[in-house]
């Protein structure tokens, strides 16, 4: 398996952007169906852009575009955006040690986690900041870039389940999870959040399965 | 009925999830996290990990269901444990998914 010499190569930008090439190729084609619904929703293309770069998260996206116009509706979506994000609180938490000193480098370096960077930098044990800021990097390039090509090419695109980049996401997250299953409490606790989530995502809201694993896990977990 | 997505609440939902990224670590402010609460969100990444494939690749539009993507996830896992790329693994996983789309 990996080695610690493994684990110490792995310390620049580049190493996180290789690390995330595969990544980013998905979040280019999830980028371009978001900007694509968006603006066939009527959402106008530099909002869905705006929203990409800023936003950074495609859940939380989707559930913005279930705002209609009145107060109601957009401090629902919030709500399910609050759901759907909140363990970034915790991913947050997670990688605070290795980010800048510097608050505004910080931020910066903080808007970059998502699932996928957050669990990339965290690959060897211990955060890597310059890991999480090249996979980070790649994959908001890769997510805004998708999102501007979706809004303004639109219908003219390739189906995305064609290219069966669906697949690219889960199957990342199932090869972190097999790097992670050194012992019989891994495999445990694993298996655990697997039933747990899946119990849970046909009658919950989207976010709130991740969630309850997350509460359950750092209740109970000790390594 | 379209979405009237405004401006004022695209800023909305940038700055929570702004907020929701930043805030522990700005509230940290390089202090490191007590060794109690480290060991325990180092044991919850396995489960996270796990409860991601669950949802992602088994919930199907909020149904359970197992699709072409789990056959490429499973390419995956074995081209990863060969030869531990990402590439090779994910590139084998999209090949596989969209052969038995074809099928």
């Amino acid at each position: 398996m990996r080695t610690n010499s493994d684990a110490n190569a792995e310390e620049t930008v580049g190493t996180g952007v290789r690390l995330a090439l595969p990544i980013a190729a998905a979040d280019y084609v999830d980028g371009v169906a978001f900007g694509v619904v968006a603006v066939a929703l009527g959402v106008g293309a530099l909002q869905a852009i705006l929203l990409s770069a800023t936003a950074f998260s495609g859940s939380a996206q989707y559930a913005s575009l279930t705002v209609t116009g009145d107060h109601g509706s957009l401090l629902a979506a919030l709500a399910a955006v609050a759901a759907l994000n909140a363990r970034y609180l915790v991913f947050g938490a997670s990688v605070a040690s290795v980010l800048s000193p510097r608050p505004l480098r910080r931020m910066a370096e903080a808007q970059l986690l998502t699932d996928a960077t957050w669990a990339l930098s965290l690959r060897g044990g211990r955060p890597r900041r310059a890991i999480l800021v090249g996979a980070g990097a790649m994959s908001w390039l890769a997510w805004t870039s998708g999102t501007a090509t979706g809004a303004v090419l639109g219908s003219v695109l390739p189906s995305y389940r064609a290219v069966g980049l669906d697949a690219a996401l889960p199957a990342f997250f199932l090869c972190l999870l097999l790097e992670r299953l050194r012992s019989g409490r891994a495999v445990a606790t694993a298996g655990a959040g697997a039933a747990v989530a899946f119990g849970l995502a046909p009658f919950a809201p989207a976010g709130v399965p991740l969630l309850a694993v997350l509460a359950l896990a750092l209740a109970w977990g000790r390594t | 009925m379209g979405p009237h997505v405004s401006w004022s609440s695209i800023a909305f939902v940038a700055a929570l999830c702004f907020m929701l990224r930043v805030a522990v670590p700005l509230a940290l402010a390089g202090r490191g996290l007590p060794r109690a609460i480290e060991e325990r969100l180092d044991a919850a990444i396995a489960p996270i990990l796990a409860a991601l494939v669950a949802v992602q690749l088994f919930m199907v539009h909020e149904h359970p269901a197992i699709d072409a993507r789990a056959a490429g996830a499973c390419a995956a896992a074995a081209v990863y444990l060969a030869r531990r790329s990402f590439v090779l693994a994910l590139a084998a996983a999209a090949l596989l998914t969209s052969l038995l789309r074809l099928a």
